[in-house]
């Protein structure tokens, strides 16, 4: 009988340790991280954190406009057994409203939550289009954020053709035909809710006038043009049979022709000049070896003055007239991107730090407000501060170019805040381009006869003139650019 | 004589030896096979640029070759920002995705990179916020010489440091990353001598007229520099942020190291930290063990999916600083000798950089 002890102890002991039953492990889930959010789209990541495997039957987010989570719209990702992340994503939420998010899983017997984040989404706005200008039947797209798929674009009352929409925050649409005025505000219609773009979409405006004023067997290229006051100046280089020309003309408006203007210099070709009366460098005459032409001039009170020549060679260069100095820049003989400024006042040249990039003459440039711009060969609009040496990308030509050909060759003036710039080699295109916003306007495209070249622009009282001498004719044809003209 | 007791004795041994030597199996594995994986590599920042992403697929690591990272192409690569701001990105060459313009992130906003693959595969990165770097005052460097494992030969290179408070009031965390930088080449081409192969005259001196100095652009040498303001917060500082080892060529005259002060979080410099211990290690006992280095982008589709590298968006401050010769106490002595025109040697140009400003 006192055996009998040992084997109660052993029966008790098995019978302790045999009440283990399997069970579901236990697990918790994070609502982690809202990962992004986006019009109607939200995307959250969560994560169930166990120890071991888990028996989950569904698993998924609950998003819900009230804290207490009535009437959630789910996300059911589905049966699970391991622990670890695991993402929703969900395109059925609506426009500007704040939502509560959670984690959940189901169990065989329980239904465990997650812990609560808030997102809120977008509401449709549009930041922006481009062109801010365009033709009837080409397209814009509009840039904004909380676009629909089934989105509706209004140019005024308008409806127009939305050719796509991407990624929830550009919509390409077709430019309806003009119904009315020029200006007329452009609108998204996206779910239930509006969205207006702050500025005005306008039809291309500009008219160009071919004057009757033009330079008959002359042909320029390689050539100089100024301007001062409304007196117009063009001339120098060498026509398209390699003959140079040794005069300069000019013209005022109102008047009937170009009238020689008497320059003493010798000719010269790929001078460097400014839009002001400064010019010099360049080459006596043709071939690889050219020989450089050292003296340099200031048009002034109605004469010619020669000037300090620099040390360094100059040709087809750029050149600029920034705080009253002469900036002669880069070019062909010499370091690309070398900067030295004439001081007209004390009469000497100066070293300036050098571009950060180099630079030639066929390089659309121009001045404004004490800077320079440079449109470069990859058609990147640099603003040049000249003497603290900073470049600053501003904005990229909206045209494209075709290398070698249409990267040369165009104009560029500014009037006021507005710069006009195209009309590169073989294309029509010219653009506004606003210096205060950097935006860029399509004008109309230039009518006239593409196989030219463009020698000179000038800018008076709100028009624009310029000269273009053509290829397969002797003689340069004078125009007239009004810029709001319908 | 030998005797056969001898004989016998010798070859009992050899059956031993060889017995021994028999039982050495080759231990044959397979790694197991996790395909290859994405791999990310890119940032955006405040800088006005084009920024660029890289997309690959790691290749697996095993004994047998299993070839390259191949470039992961004709996807579409998009980083949106908080208030739903689009940049889509092009690929500019394979693998490689440029934003179409030039673009800067803002401080404040968050940016998510999105990607969706050529056979539509979705992923996503988490939401990098951007803080401000505390700017670098100023930058220095010094020559520094270090023992290798060859005793007859020291490593010898270059630290930059810089030198910059850091404020006390947040937690700052730093990357500092190497850019493309340039070097004076220093060549002698009138020590050029024909080639072995020469009809007439192999290995005859030949003077060469030219070229003897050019200027070369290297991509910087892969070493992370990260740091957290956990030593030095609210104290002004001076850290090494690059070590460009002298390879005997490129401090003979004047090396531009050029760089960039990157804020990043400290989602961001935990991978660094554990991307630096990791190739950083020698195979010594003392290594620490294998991680897994997990990035900031998943996949949509299935979010355990491995994901590799890290989107970064970040303030940067572009850094630059020339080195001269003159001023280091150390170089690689004797220096490397090219005995040839220096323009054909490999990025090199006789044209030095436009803004070359010694």
């Amino acid at each position: 009988m006192k055996h009998i002890y040992p084997y109660i102890f052993l029966l008790c002991c098995l019978g302790f340790f045999s009440c283990d039953e399997k069970a579901d492990g236990g697990f918790t889930i994070v609502t982690e991280e809202i990962v992004n959010v986006n019009g109607t789209r939200a995307i959250i990541l969560g994560r169930i954190l166990a120890f071991q495997n888990v028996a989950v039957q569904e698993h998924g987010f609950q998003f819900s406009l009230t804290a207490d989570f009535s009437d959630p719209i789910e996300i059911k990702m589905g049966e699970r057994s391991r622990p670890g992340n695991f993402v929703g994503e969900t395109e059925s939420l609506s426009l500007g409203k704040e939502y509560f998010v959670r984690g959940f899983a189901q169990t065989k017997s329980d239904l465990v939550f997650g812990n609560t984040l808030t997102l809120v989404t977008l509401k449709p706005s549009v930041e922006r289009f481009f062109p801010i200008t365009q033709f009837a039947g080409e397209i814009v797209t509009v840039f904004g954020r909380g676009f629909e798929s089934t989105s509706e674009v209004f140019f005024g009352d308008t409806k127009a053709e939305v050719v796509d929409v991407e990624f929830g925050s550009q919509i390409r649409v077709r430019v309806p035909a003009k119904q009315g005025p020029n200006s007329i505000p452009l609108k998204v219609v996206t779910g239930s809710q509006t969205a207006l773009a702050e500025n005005l979409f306008r039809y291309p405006t500009g008219s160009y006038e071919l004057l009757d004023i033009r330079l008959d067997l002359i042909r320029f290229r390689g050539n100089i043009y100024f301007q001062q006051g409304s007196k117009f100046f063009v001339g120098l280089g060498i026509d398209f049979r390699n003959n140079f020309y040794p005069e300069i003309y000019s013209f005022i408006p109102g008047e009937s022709e170009w009238k020689p203007t008497n320059y003493p210099g010798l000719p010269k070709r790929k001078a460097v000049s400014t839009r002001t009366g400064f010019f010099g460098g360049g080459f006596q005459n043709l071939g690889i070896s050219a020989t450089y032409s050292s003296d340099f001039w200031k048009y002034e009170n109605g004469e010619y003055r020669q000037i300090t020549s620099p040390s360094f060679r100059f040709a087809d260069a750029i050149g600029a007239e920034i705080a009253g100095n002469f900036l002669a820049i880069g070019g062909l003989l010499e370091v690309g991107s070398l900067v030295r400024e004439y001081n007209p006042l004390l009469g000497n040249w100066n070293n300036l730090p050098n571009l950060p990039y180099d630079v030639t003459g066929d390089m659309l440039n121009f001045t404004y407000q004490n800077k320079l711009y440079i449109i470069d060969k990859e058609k990147i609009l640099w603003e040049h501060d000249p003497i603290t040496a900073s470049a600053v990308a501003k904005t990229v030509y909206p045209s494209p170019f075709i290398k070698t050909v249409s990267d040369f060759g165009g104009l560029a003036i500014v009037k006021g805040d507005k710069a006009y710039i195209g009309m590169y080699n073989s294309v029509r295109e010219f653009w506004e381009l606003d210096l205060k916003t950097f935006e860029w306007s399509a004008k109309n495209p230039f009518p006239g006869e593409i196989k030219a070249e463009n020698t000179a622009i000038f800018e008076h009282e709100g028009q624009l003139y310029f000269l273009r001498s053509l290829l397969f004719a002797d003689y340069t044809e004078f125009w007239r650019f009004d810029p709001d003209g319908l | 004589m030998i005797s056969t007791s001898k004989i016998r004795l010798s070859l009992f041994f050899l059956f031993l030896v060889c017995l021994g030597i028999s039982c050495i199996e080759e231990y044959s594995f397979e790694s197991q096979d996790p395909g290859r994986l994405l791999t990310i590599e890119g940032r955006i920042t405040t800088q006005l640029k084009k920024h660029r992403i890289r997309l690959s697929r790691a290749s697996q690591y095993g004994p047998d070759f299993n070839g390259l990272n191949r470039p992961e192409s004709l996807a579409t690569v998009l980083i949106r920002d908080d208030l739903g701001k689009t940049i889509s990105l092009e690929e500019i060459s394979p693998g490689v995705y440029e934003t179409a313009d030039f673009v800067s992130a803002e401080i404040g906003r968050s940016y998510n990179l999105e990607i969706i693959t050529f056979i539509g595969g979705r992923y996503i990165s988490l939401p990098e916020t951007i803080v401000p770097v505390p700017k670098i005052d100023s930058l220095s460097y010094r020559s520094v010489r270090s023992a290798t494992t060859n005793r007859l030969l020291s490593d010898v290179g270059v630290q930059v440091i810089a030198h910059f408070r850091d404020p006390g009031d947040i937690k700052n965390y730093y990357y500092w990353a190497g850019n493309e930088s340039t070097y004076v080449l220093v060549t002698q081409p009138e020590d050029f001598t024909n080639p072995p192969t020469h009809p007439t005259c192999p290995r005859c001196p030949n003077p060469k007229p030219c070229c003897k100095i050019c200027y070369r652009k290297e991509q910087p040498v892969v070493n992370i520099y990260a740091s957290d303001d956990n030593e030095f917060n609210g104290l002004s500082q001076s850290r090494i942020i690059a070590y460009i080892p002298d390879d005997g060529l490129r401090f003979l005259d004047t090396y531009r190291y050029e760089g960039s002060n990157l804020s990043i979080n400290e989602r961001g410099n935990r991978f660094l930290k554990l991307v630096d211990q990791q190739i950083s290690l020698t195979g010594s006992v003392f290594d620490p063990p294998p991680a897994n280095i997990r990035g900031n982008v998943f996949s949509l589709d299935d979010a355990n999916e491995t994901v590799l590298g890290y989107f970064f968006a970040s303030d940067e401050q572009p850094l630059q600083v020339y080195i001269k010769r003159e001023n280091l106490e150390f170089v690689l002595t004797p220096s490397t000798k090219i005995p040839d025109d220096c323009r054909l040697s490999r990025n090199a140009t006789l044209q030095p950089p436009a803004d070359w400003n010694p």
